[in-house]
């Protein structure tokens, strides 16, 4: 009998303890920062006390650059500053939380202007515009790139962020290649077509024999997708959440979709890609340039530098993208004038000392700094347009100056267009690079797929629209149309 | 009735009397609760305040900042029972059960079979390399796992390549994504498994075999009608503990593939952080913690439906067992 009772009970005990577990499922507590501390040391400047910083230790490095510039900045004000490091992809969660706990940063990187839209919804972002009208931040930054309505900093009217690297940029994208294996396989110069960049692809893998490859797509996500449309048609469709902004609706299936993709899927079939692409990010993909694997990949001006980084003597040329055999019918698309990443809590307790480090960062010096040790193109341009660039460097110049065009952004628009944007982009099932990679890596034809998906966002942002209509915002999908804009002019807003 | 005992010097002694009334067996038991209190302070905070909160969240459209005002009523429950993603999801988070289950439990009872016997030499290194992967920490699973089955020169393919296979992009294939990490997971969670049946075979006693032995019985035999009948009633436990911990191979999943390629290794956890964290592909656009929250308490409303229809089959099993 006692044993029955033991038996019951752990029997019992397991189902209550399975079941609970089982309706556990949804804990949602994040992560603690890593605190540490950054220099502390006295000036002259009168400001004093201690502030705190959170950033992302991003790029590789980050950590002991920032180090060493607060460590810079506290000798030189006298503000001690603690550094509270997050991974990128936790950093907002944990800066909200750190809000809503009442220790608020009192100077935070803030990833982007969804982030700072966020926190100025709930007025935890310092309105900046007297302050640095005052101290001249507009003038070391350019008076026309900080108008409010481009600027990216602005939201209704106020400057909210101050940026670290220029718009241009983050907007645009690179075409690597490597000479010597171009060398190998007969080729002398980069691909201007898409219809030579898939001959050379397929002549440089046919020559590698299996030690090297024509190019690895960049990412699992069908990311060079996003970096080939742009130059056949509206880039709001791979730049705003799949959405031709000049019809005001989905465009997943528009002509400079699928010519890329049905290229790439082309690729795949006939295995020229290097192996291994389909579980790879971007980073594994500039590695397997860098160690000579692939003679092509399509990248974010970042990682040109983080490549060289790995092997300094590559033989690497920038190129512009390729472009439709048809010609080109669009640009690459920059919308704001910067992207905006250092914002100034709004609760600080020594708001004195956290601007001041707000303006350090945009200074000569740390964004000199900056340059030098990370080869980004600075907010500040004097950083780098008098210094000694390298070929890479020089090349990536041409580059912006040939292929980026400003381009509309509903979330530089009123506060309903933001509510829509930030609303169609919260699905996250309904993502254009997914169906992508799913024609690419399952040889289906990707306009039908497109076409499935168009219909399904389509009744997404009606849904959207009519449920930010029941909640009082005034929201249509006008907001998402214009009809003027020329993807091969500059757009103006008005 | 109550006995009553006397002293040496005839002087009555206290009896154990026992007291009646919910209160008078809390102040009876005072210490027992007393020392219980720590443990149920941290499981109101870290276990059920969070499954509470989660039920209460998935009523609202809520981005999980602030208070959550925007009621719903149950339109994220309706969201996520029509969401062809959630259910692919739901069957691949069952898939790893199913594999846990089917092929885990009855290898790790082999081995603890093995591994019991004290004939056996070096058993105990044996058991120390099969608990290791349990102690291991899950990303560095992921990226060792990620660099030996990494298609481009992982030392698997370079394997398969002396017999001429062409490379295999194991995590990278939506026909072997899933398939590996359900691998790799039983390989991880192989340990715990073996502990719990090693645990339960040392409760048989020995001298059930002594008597079958005299009597003659085999090492099947024993192995039939002694062993299995013994440790069915602590199976049934096994069994819903590796249900319950199989459901949930977040780590794994995050750490190798992060529900990818095509969503082929999507598993409910994985889904609840995309929606809950990371919705959009550059970060946090819109994190929706009200229809995360739902999707939570769908899949645990499920997970105790099944966890529940089990028990009649189970307590058959177990009495059966046990009258064996």
């Amino acid at each position: 009998m006692s044993m029955e009772i033991k038996r019951r009970s752990l029997l019992t005990g397991g189902l209550g303890l399975g079941a609970l577990a089982g309706l556990s499922g949804c804990n949602l507590v994040g992560s603690a920062p890593q605190p540490t501390t950054g220099g502390a040391g006295s000036g002259a400047s009168g400001l004093g006390g201690s502030i705190t910083v959170a950033i992302v230790p991003d790029p590789a490095g980050a950590s002991a650059f920032y180090k060493e510039q607060f460590d810079k900045f506290s000798a030189q004000t006298g503000v001690k500053v603690t550094v509270i490091e997050n991974p990128a992809d936790q950093q907002l969660n944990a800066v909200e939380l750190s809000f809503q706990q009442g220790n608020a940063p009192d100077v935070y990187r803030a990833q982007g202007t969804a982030a700072v839209q966020r926190f100025a919804a709930r007025n935890w972002a310092a309105d900046l515009t007297d302050l640095a009208a005052a101290d001249g931040i507009n003038d070391q930054l350019g008076a026309a790139n900080m108008n409010p309505k481009n600027s990216g900093l602005h939201f209704d009217g106020k400057l909210l962020s101050l940026p670290l690297v220029s718009g241009v940029w983050s907007a645009t994208h690179v075409m690597a290649w490597n000479k010597e294996l171009f060398d190998k396989a007969g080729l002398d110069k980069a691909p201007t077509t898409f219809g030579e960049f898939e001959d050379y692809a397929r002549q440089i893998t046919a020559a590698g024999k299996g030690a090297f490859y024509g190019l690895a797509p960049n990412g699992s996500t069908a990311g060079d997708s996003r970096l080939l449309q742009p130059s056949g048609g509206p880039n709001s469709i791979t730049r705003v959440a799949g959405i031709n902004l000049i019809t005001g609706k989905a465009g997943g299936a528009d002509p400079s979709m699928v010519e890329p993709i049905e290229m790439y899927r082309r690729l795949q079939a006939d295995k020229i890609f290097e192996p291994g692409w389909e579980s790879w990010d971007a980073t594994r993909v500039s590695q397997e340039f860098a160690k000579g694997k692939i003679a092509m990949m399509l990248i974010a001006n970042w990682l040109v530098q983080e490549t060289l980084n790995l092997v300094p003597d590559l033989p690497m040329e920038i190129a512009p993208s390729p472009v439709p055999d048809s010609g080109r019918k669009g640009f690459t698309g920059i919308g704001p004038s910067f992207s905006p990443i250092w914002s100034m809590s709004s609760e600080s307790k020594n708001p004195d000392a956290a601007w001041a480090l707000m303006k350090f960062l945009v200074s000569d010096e740390f964004q000199q700094a900056y340059f030098e040790k990370f080869r980004s193109f600075t907010a500040v341009e004097k950083a780098w347009t008098s210094a000694t660039l390298s070929t890479q460097e020089s090349q990536m110049l041409e580059v912006h100056r040939t292929t980026l065009k400003r381009s509309p952004d509903p979330s530089l628009g009123t506060a309903a267009q933001q509510a829509l944007i930030v609303a169609i982009s919260g699905n996250a099932d309904l993502k254009l690079g997914d169906v992508g990679t799913a024609a690419i890596t399952r040889n289906q034809p990707y306009e039908a797929m497109a076409k499935e998906f168009d219909s399904k966002l389509d009744a997404f942002i009606d849904k959207a629209v009519k449920d930010l209509n029941a909640k009082g915002t005034k929201v249509s999908r006008d907001d998402l149309t214009y009809p003027d804009w020329d993807p091969m002019q500059d757009w103006q807003p008005s | 009735m109550t006995l009553t005992a006397t002293g040496t010097r005839g002087v009555p002694r206290r009896t154990h009397r026992p007291r009646s009334g919910l209160g008078a067996r809390i102040v009876e038991h005072r210490w027992h609760y007393l020392f219980l209190v720590p443990m149920l302070v941290l499981f109101v905070m870290f276990t059920l305040w969070p499954m509470v909160a989660s039920w209460y969240y998935a009523f609202f459209d809520w981005d999980g900042v602030g208070e959550p005002q925007d009621f719903i009523g149950w339109d994220n429950f309706v969201e996520t029972a029509t969401n062809p993603a959630f259910w692919h999801a739901f069957k691949n988070s069952f898939l790893f059960s199913l594999v846990a289950i089917v092929v885990q439990m009855p290898l790790s009872l082999v081995f603890a079979i093995l591994l019991n016997n004290p004939r056996l030499k070096g058993r105990n290194v044996v058991r120390l390399l099969l608990f290791l992967p349990v102690v291991t920490t899950t990303a560095v699973i992921g990226i060792v796992f990620a660099i030996i089955l990494d298609a481009s020169g992982g030392i698997a393919n370079e394997f398969l390549a002396l017999f001429g296979s062409p490379s295999i992009n194991f995590l990278g294939w939506e026909s072997t994504a899933l398939p590996t990490l359900m691998v790799i997971e039983t390989w991880k969670s192989f340990g715990v498994t073996l502990i719990y049946w090693l645990a339960a075979l040392q409760t048989v006693p020995t001298d059930l075999y002594e008597a079958a032995r005299t009597d003659g019985a085999s090492g099947f035999q024993q192995l039939v009608h002694i062993t299995v009948p013994m440790i069915v009633p602590i199976g049934v436990v096994i069994l819903l503990l590796t249900f319950q911990s199989s459901l949930n191979p977040f780590d794994i999943v995050q750490a190798t593939t992060r529900g990818g390629p095509n969503w082929a290794t999507d598993v409910v956890s994985t889904f609840i952080y995309r929606y809950a964290f990371d919705p959009g592909d550059a970060g946090l656009l819109g994190p929706r913690y009200g229809f995360a929250c739902a999707a939570g308490v769908v899949f645990g409303v499920f997970t105790l439906l099944v966890t529940l229809l089990q028990a009649p089959f189970l307590r058959r099993r177990r009495i059966g067992g046990a009258a064996r």
